[in-house]
């Protein structure tokens, strides 16, 4: 018989102090995590089990990449019980985290290409972990243009990096809409899609990531579609209900495929080998 | 779970010193035997000089609950001292006795899904400290199919001891090295068996397979392979129909593993625990945003019968049923598995 | 199973059946079919005459189908409904309290002799059910026959526990009523049998006791609720929201309060059909709840649930005379 000992407990999570707060707008905050100790690897478009003891835990998009320190940035909209009370927690306080979990962005095969974000409301938190990559090492990739939009104003997420960091990098255009103008907004108005339409990037050596709310992933892939952008640089997340993460509690699978194993990250041509269950 | 020896030696144990031999092992083991209670036939701890029966076909609930159980704590949570307490994952060293051979078989599946990537300790530390002590059928129930499936009834070499009924002893085979060694160290139990009762148990073990009234052919669950088209198959609507969406065919099912995560919140003490879910509840894939990619029951008992005949398969390479018909037995509209298979490719 | 009564009143229901569907009386008839195995029935829904063939009645029809008329099954269609006697009481409830219209409803009422308990033919005849080949009915016996030998047993030791004191004659709400002779040949229920062991007697600790025994081992499954006909709520309270009320963790307390709450939620509207109790996967008496509640009631109130459409529920009404014991 086999010494366990030596294998982790997987479900067991590290405790880690928030350190900052930053409110995003009425209901999404970007909690800046740190552990208490040991390293912490990961590559854009993993994702943490996140534990608020005695509440649960929710599975949370890592929304920065900060190499080098053992601290990262969770970007979380106040829903049910595990979101909520992360809401009213303090700086100081302390939670659990597993992981980190899932797939990666395809950040080797992406070198030398252009890169176009495409996301909607709190989707940009997963797409921001590979946003921040890219732009640490600039230079591997060629243009990169942000296409990001939210229901109004108030709704917009990471405004500082949107507005005064993102778009004064070389080679980088950030574009931001909004579906209702509101406090005398001056920007684009219109959906995502059809600002993505208007735009009418080139699909020669870029690859489209998009994340945001399901109709807006739907119509932009139709949107992608009609630009040529092939299948197989068409990368999007998936979201299924999650408790595990690790390919045990049997819940968050599409077809034979688990999200949290597998994905979340799945080009489009991987998407349409999948049952139509998601 | 054990290291195969492949030298398997053969003895006999006469059926009445078993309580005996259950007395001996006692002191060093915590052993399950099947026990009859309240008109049901479950593993239950045994203590000394308890009653069980081993007339039974098979027992109501699957022995997947003594690895996985229905629930169970990961850890405890100290508010004060901010730490958390994990479980202890050393159990004594356990005996199933008398586990059939579709139960046994299902662990070897249930080992694919805890094994995978990272390893579940909670389940793989009591799998490694259990030995299993089979017993073969030759009385299949009516609902029984593990001939249609990767499951001979009469032998399994995949527990570490392998008892064959010969009416008043057992023939006992010894599959692993643990096995072999337990035998060792208890002689007065275990004597060598001769030719003649060797070649009998053979007899027995080789007629297993007949006496079965439900099954499907191995070939017709293939169809399972194809997604696209079984997905869209009308066979799912129909069974909507008369699906109450109850948690019966899968908490019974010896290879459904899924179960939920959630904490208990409690003055100074928190508790992190798992449980039992199942893929036919509302609740299993519905979202806090009120998304929910598998609204209806036409959905879920789809994702119950594609994730047992075509997802696993392809992830871990066997169908995730072993026949034991738990399932069949207990839905109360007669669902059923066979028929379900037999009715898409002949219907 | 050989029984002419049934194999006749299994031909006229497929007429009656083809007739409905034919002159687009209903949209569907849910009836029964054939179930996998000799002893087994199934819901069916039987939108197609094609379908109609497949139609039986006997023995062991034990499913109370009108749990299909409650509103999540529901599609808004014309509904045809294969009852027996007792069924009726569900849909009297079901009618009652606006699950379901009588006008799109068709109510088949089929001239039932009790139903037959598979568990209590194996535990009777000593038989296992994989044995049996054949079983034939006289009067008062089943002969129970396997390739060796045949065995009769009483027929009353073997019917459902309903079966032996149903005494619901109410015919008057069924459309159709599909019978051979007058009623049933009520002679072969054994009334005496001591069916339901009361725990009336049974002090405060013994009674804790009891259902602390009972329902530690219950699976939480949801099957009792799922099939009962009075469970309608759309939502049930277990479900509303993830471990609100109680965590799903199936362990003492939660099992508890889950039954309980089950338990006042169908006070007055549980007829006693039984189903709850006969698909628990691991014998939980819940009738013995059900019952105490039914008792209660009609002690209290003087009503019985499933019995007249107009008879509005205790629940529903106000009456100076009600006792009022809660000081
Ligand atoms: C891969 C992935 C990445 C995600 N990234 C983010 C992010 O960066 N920011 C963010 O705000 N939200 C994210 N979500 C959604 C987030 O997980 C849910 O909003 C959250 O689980 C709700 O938990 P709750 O406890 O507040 O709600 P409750 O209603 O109390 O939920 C109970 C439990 O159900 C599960 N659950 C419920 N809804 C979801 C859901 N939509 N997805 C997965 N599990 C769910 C969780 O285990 C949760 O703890 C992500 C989801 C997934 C699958
Ligand atoms: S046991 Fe039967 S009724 Fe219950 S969920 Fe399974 S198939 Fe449906
Ligand atoms: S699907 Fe049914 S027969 Fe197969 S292992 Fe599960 S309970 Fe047994
Ligand atoms: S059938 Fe359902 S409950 Fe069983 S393992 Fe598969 S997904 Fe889980
Ligand atoms: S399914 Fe096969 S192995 Fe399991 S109890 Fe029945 S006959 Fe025995
Ligand atoms: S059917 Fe039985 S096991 Fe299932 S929830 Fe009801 S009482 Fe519990
Ligand atoms: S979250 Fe448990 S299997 Fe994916």
């Amino acid at each position: 018989m086999n010494n366990l000992n030596q294998i982790q407990n997987p479900y067991l999570p590290r405790i880690a102090s928030i350190e900052k707060i930053t409110q995003e707008t009425g209901d999404i905050k970007t909690f800046r995590l740190v552990f208490l100790e040991g390293d912490f690897h990961h590559l854009p478009g993993q994702f943490v089990e996140l534990s608020v003891f005695g509440r649960g835990e929710a599975p949370i998009s890592i929304s920065s990449f900060i190499p080098g320190e053992n601290s990262l940035e969770l970007s979380v909209k106040k829903m049910g019980k595990v979101t909520s009370y992360l809401h009213s927690m303090c700086e100081g306080d302390k939670v659990g985290l597993r992981g980190p979990y899932g797939n990666t962005f395809p950040v080797e095969r992406i070198k030398g290409q252009n890169l176009l974000f495409i996301g909607g409301g709190i989707g940009l938190a997963p797409l921001r972990s590979l946003i921040h990559y890219s732009f640490l090492k600039r230079d591997d990739f060629g243009k990169i243009s942000i296409i990001y939009g939210a229901r109004t104003p108030a709704d917009l997420v990471f405004k500082e990096e949107l507005f005064n960091i993102w778009s004064n990098i070389k080679n980088t255009e950030v574009h931001i809409t909004v579906d209702v103008a509101t406090n005398g907004w001056q920007g684009k108005v219109g959906v995502v899609p059809k600002i993505l339409k208007e735009l009418n990037p080139s699909p020669d050596n870029t690859v489209a990531f998009t994340c945001g709310p399901p109709i807006m992933i739907k119509y932009s892939l139709e949107a992608l579609n009609d630009l040529n952008f092939p299948e197989e640089d068409t990368v999007t997340t998936l979201e299924m209900k999650m408790k595990c993460g690790i390919g045990k509690c049997g819940r968050c699978n599409i077809g034979n495929k688990y999200i949290c194993l597998d994905g979340p990250v799945f080009t489009l041509k991987e998407l349409k080998n999948l049952p139509k269950e998601y | 779970m054990s290291s195969n020896n492949p030298e398997t030696k053969y003895f006999l144990l006469k059926k009445s010193k078993v309580k005996d031999l259950l007395n001996t092992l006692y002191k060093e083991f915590e052993i399950f035997v099947p026990v009859e209670e309240e008109g049901m036939v479950n593993f239950k701890r045994y203590k000394l000089n308890n009653n069980f029966n081993m007339e039974f076909t098979n027992t109501l609930l699957p022995p997947k609950g003594l690895f996985l159980p229905q629930q169970e704590t990961l850890f405890t949570i100290n508010y004060k001292k901010e730490e958390l307490i994990e479980e202890n994952l050393e159990t004594s060293r356990r005996i199933i006795f008398g586990i059939r051979p579709c139960d046994s078989r299902s662990l070897t599946i249930l080992d694919e899904v805890f094994k995978e990537k990272s390893e579940d300790v909670y389940y793989l530390q009591k799998r490694n400290n259990t030995l299993l002590i089979g017993l073969g059928c030759s009385n299949p129930q009516i609902y029984c199919f593990c001939s249609s499936l990767e499951v001979d009834p009469g032998k399994d070499s995949s527990v570490d001891i392998f008892l064959t009924d010969l009416g008043e002893k057992y023939l006992v085979t010894a599959n692993t090295k643990e096995g072999q060694q337990l035998i060792k160290d208890l002689p007065v139990y275990f004597e060598k068996a001769g030719e003649e009762e060797i070649t009998r148990a053979l007899e027995i073990q080789s007629q297993a397979r007949e006496g079965f009234s439900v099954g499907f052919a191995k070939k017709d669950t293939e169809i399972f392979r194809d997604v696209e088209i079984i997905f869209e198959h009308p066979i799912w609507e129909e069974l909507a129909e008369t699906c109450l969406g109850c948690g019966i065919c899968t908490y019974l099912c010896s290879t459904c593993h899924c179960f939920d995560i959630a904490d208990e919140l409690a003055k100074n003490e928190g508790r992190r625990f798992r449980c039992w879910d199942s893929c036919q509840f509302f609740s299993f894939t519905n979202m806090t945003s009120g998304h929910n990619p598998r609204p209806n029951r036409k959905e879920r008992i789809r994702q119950r019968f594609l994730h047992k005949l075509s997802y696993f398969v392809s992830r871990y390479g066997s169908i995730a049923c072993v026949g034991c018909g738990r399932c069949l037995r207990n839905c109360p509209v007669d669902i059923d598995i066979t028929r379900v298979i037999g009715a898409i490719n002949h219907e | 199973m050989k029984n002419q009564t049934y194999i006749e009143l299994t031909d006229t229901l497929k007429q009656k059946i083809n007739q409905l569907l034919n002159e687009k009386v209903v949209d569907y008839v849910i009836g029964y079919e054939k179930g996998s195995l000799w002893f087994k029935t199934r819901p069916f829904m039987i939108r197609k005459q094609t379908e109609v063939e497949k139609v039986i009645w006997n023995r062991f029809c034990q499913f109370n189908l009108s749990t299909f008329l409650k509103p999540i099954s529901q599609r808004g269609e014309k509904i045809g409904i294969v009852a027996k006697k007792c069924d009726l009481k569900s849909i009297v409830e079901l009618i009652k309290n606006n699950q379901v219209k009588k006008e799109n409803l068709y109510i088949i009422q089929v001239a039932c002799d009790g139903v037959l308990n598979w568990q209590k033919l194996e535990n009777f005849s000593g038989i296992p059910v994989s044995k049996v080949i054949e079983i034939e009915e006289n009067a008062l016996n089943l002969v129970i026959k396997t390739s060796e030998s045949s065995i009769e047993v009483l027929k009353s030791d073997c019917l459902l526990d309903k079966c032996l004191v149903c005494d619901f004659q109410h015919s008057t709400y069924a459309d159709d009523f599909i019978s051979i002779s007058d009623e049933n040949n009520h002679e072969i229920r054994n009334q005496t049998i001591p069916y339901f062991e009361s725990l009336e007697d049974v002090d405060y600790e013994g009674r804790l006791e009891f259902w602390l025994k009972h329902f530690s081992r219950c699976l939480r499954c949801y099957a009792c609720r799922n099939v009962c006909p009075a469970c309608f709520c759309p939502t049930c309270m277990f479900d509303s929201q993830e471990g609100l009320w109680i965590s799903k963790e199936s362990k003492t307390p939660e099992n508890y309060v889950y039954h309980l709450t089950r338990a006042f939620h169908t006070a007055t509207l549980c007829v006693e059909c039984g189903e709850c109790e006969r698909v628990c996967p691991v014998n939980i008496p819940l009738m013995k709840l059900n019952k105490k509640l039914a008792k209660e009631v009609k002690d209290a109130f003087g009503y019985q649930a499933g019995l007249q459409v107009d008879e509005l529920s205790p629940f529903k009404t106000f009456c100076q005379e009600d006792t009022d014991e809660f000081k």
